[in-house]
């Protein structure tokens, strides 16, 4: 019995070893990332800056978010995160519930057509044509009208509708509720579970995207954040062109500030916002995929 | 009673579901119908002109050694990919639904990589895999193992194992997640009955977990090999199917093949066969795996 125990307490012991060594390999690159923005910038370029930062301080962050293009960015970004999830969300759960009504006629082909294009795009080059031709291309709408409606977000979000009784419905409209009043009284309020994950989820999307703002725009006012951080580190002058802004802004802080420590400030300033809807996200996220997966 | 439908109730349903339809018909059904053209043309993407060259595009693919690396080398990526991200996934999440204290804030912490954008998680990672002053080469000569440093990215030969090993840390935790779920929904009376049975630990995992897991290895087998044979972001962002053509899969080959090089068409018909390729895998795996789903 005794020997149980002592197996059992050293399995114990293994496990929490192991995923001691698991969180430190997770979050361990994070680490890496923030004590770097935290550093001296001049300071870091000696090497050597892994685990804490040798000269503190907070000047790369401010040098980040001084930059007026920086925050012309933020504001693309925002805009695209909260329109384009709110028109997602919106257009997506209004074909979820016409489409989780089985006696719709014309159900199965709508169905069928939609299915055909759920595990591929159209392909990069047809859609960049596409969107020339519908005059998309270099206005702010090529980031919200693609993303209005989404195959994977409408299976959860009628998987989800299907669930609720056909004989609530039915009790209302006896009482002579229309359709659209059933979809705004009813439906929409009872469906807030899915609906909440469907918004974060599209919402960090919108955060995260930088393909379509590289590959459909070209002027500087419609970048994002993304692009704007994916052109501050693959090109040196470009991040040599924002380190000069900053230290024309903020002069006092010259001494304090390199292109190298403000690319790690700027990749901390993108991710902070996600992951300070983290908390909200886990809670939704399994219900969501569950509920996609169990009927996808 | 069943609620008698008028013409009128299937037009309000035609009307919640015709913005959703017709933004999928124009953007996503579009080009996928406009790429199987393209695809059997020789247009370069530049001028108006174009020829149709039926399937000259499709038989030129057999014999290009360009698209026989790729292939190989998608399927490569994602074999190993899909075994590795379950096979640490899988046990990762036994441990935290067993009675490790604080599972909650460790699941939490393993999820985080997930939802961080494709270029964060790319440059973190270039900078831990930078040949002179990265963290992995200094951690090695910090433990003895200098001789065992490397370019990680910079050589052909562990190139696509270093995009591996960034992939497993973003989404290891994703997997997990949803198999947690699913070991949520096994009732505890299954393994007390089997405690009376005597079976051991081993047994118990091969006759009742490994069993009733089924539905989220589907769902994680699917998706992970979806997600690899599309991967683009994070080859993309980190080596750009180099070096050496090391780490070209089908994606970032169209990418160049269209985009660098100019032949829109004959990169569309390597997005066509990718499309079969991937409507073929996941058709069987879902065929056999969904075999293997028994019900609680």
């Amino acid at each position: 019995m005794s020997s149980t125990r002592f197996g059992s307490r050293a399995f114990d012991i293994f496990n929490v070893l192991v995923m001691i060594a698991v969180v430190i390999v997770t979050l361990g690159p994070f680490w890496f990332t923030i004590v770097g923005s935290l550093n001296n910038g001049l300071d870091y370029l000696r090497g050597g800056v892994y685990f804490w930062p040798r000269e503190f301080t907070w000047a790369n962050y401010r040098a980040v978010l001084v930059d007026s293009t920086i925050y012309q960015a933020f504001m693309v970004t925002g805009f695209r995160t909260i329109v384009g999830t709110l028109i997602h969300v919106l257009f997506t759960s209004l074909i979820a519930y016409g489409m989780s009504r089985t006696y719709l006629i014309g159900r199965n082909f709508y169905m069928a057509v939609i299915m055909f294009t759920m595990f591929f795009g159209g392909g990069l080059i047809p859609t960049y044509i596409l969107y020339k031709d519908l005059g998309l291309l270099n206005t702010v709408w090529v980031y919200i009208v693609p993303g209005m409606f989404s195959v994977w977000d409408m299976i959860i979000i009628m998987s989800f509708m299907r669930t609720i009784p056909d004989a609530l419905l039915e009790s209302a409209r006896m009482d002579g509720a229309g359709e659209y009043r059933l979809f705004l009284q009813f439906i929409l309020p009872l469906s807030k579970p899915v609906l909440a994950a469907i918004t974060l989820f599209n919402g960090v999307y919108h955060w995260n995207s930088y393909f379509d703002a590289m590959m459909f725009t070209t002027k500087d006012s419609l970048q994002t954040v993304q692009l704007f951080l994916m052109r501050m580190v693959t090109s040196a002058d470009f991040a040599q062109g924002v380190n000069a802004s900053a230290l024309a802004n903020i002069p006092s802080q010259a001494m304090k500030i390199s292109p190298e420590t403000m690319k790690l400030a700027m990749m901390m300033v993108v991710s902070i916002p996600i992951i300070l809807i983290y908390p909200f996200l886990q809670k939704y996220f399994v219900k969501g995929i569950m509920i996609g997966s169990i009927k996808g | 009673m069943k609620w008698s439908l008028g013409k009128k109730e299937h037009l309000v349903w035609a009307a919640f579901i015709a913005p959703a339809f017709l933004i999928y018909t124009v953007i996503f059904l579009g080009p996928v119908i406009t790429s199987f053209y393209y695809s059997m043309t020789n247009w370069n993407g530049l001028y108006k002109t174009m020829d149709f060259v039926g399937l000259q595009n499709f038989t030129q693919l057999v014999s290009d050694d360009k698209f026989l690396r790729a292939l190989r080398n998608t399927f490569w990526f994602t074999l190993l990919v899909v075994i590795l991200q379950n096979g640490l996934a899988m046990p990762l999440a036994m441990a935290l639904d067993s009675k490790i204290k604080s599972k909650s804030v460790l699941r939490a912490a393993f999820f985080v990589p997930a939802i961080l954008s494709p270029l964060v998680v790319g440059y973190t990672w270039m900078y831990i895999y930078q040949p002179d002053g990265g963290l992995l080469n200094e951690l090695l000569a910090g433990l003895g193992l200098g001789s065992w440093q490397q370019s990680w990215l910079g050589d052909p030969a562990y190139a696509l194992y270093g995009i591996v090993a960034i992939v497993l840390w973003q989404f290891v935790g994703y997997s997990m997640v949803i198999f947690i779920a699913n070991l949520q929904t096994i009732p505890g009376d299954y393994y007390e009955a089997a405690d009376i049975d005597g079976a051991g630990g081993w047994r118990k995992f091969l006759s009742i977990t490994f069993p009733l897991m089924a539905p989220s290895i589907t769902i994680n087998v699917v998706l992970a090999s979806i997600g690899s044979l599309k991967a683009f972001d994070i080859i993309y962002v980190t080596t750009k199917g180099g070096p050496y053509y090391a780490t070209e899969t089908f994606t970032t080959l169209l990418y160049r093949t269209a985009f660098t090089e100019s032949s829109f068409g004959y990169g569309t018909a390597i997005g066509v066969v990718m499309f079969f390729i991937i409507l073929m895998i996941s058709f069987i795996q879902i065929v056999v795996l969904r075999r293997r789903e028994v019900g609680v």
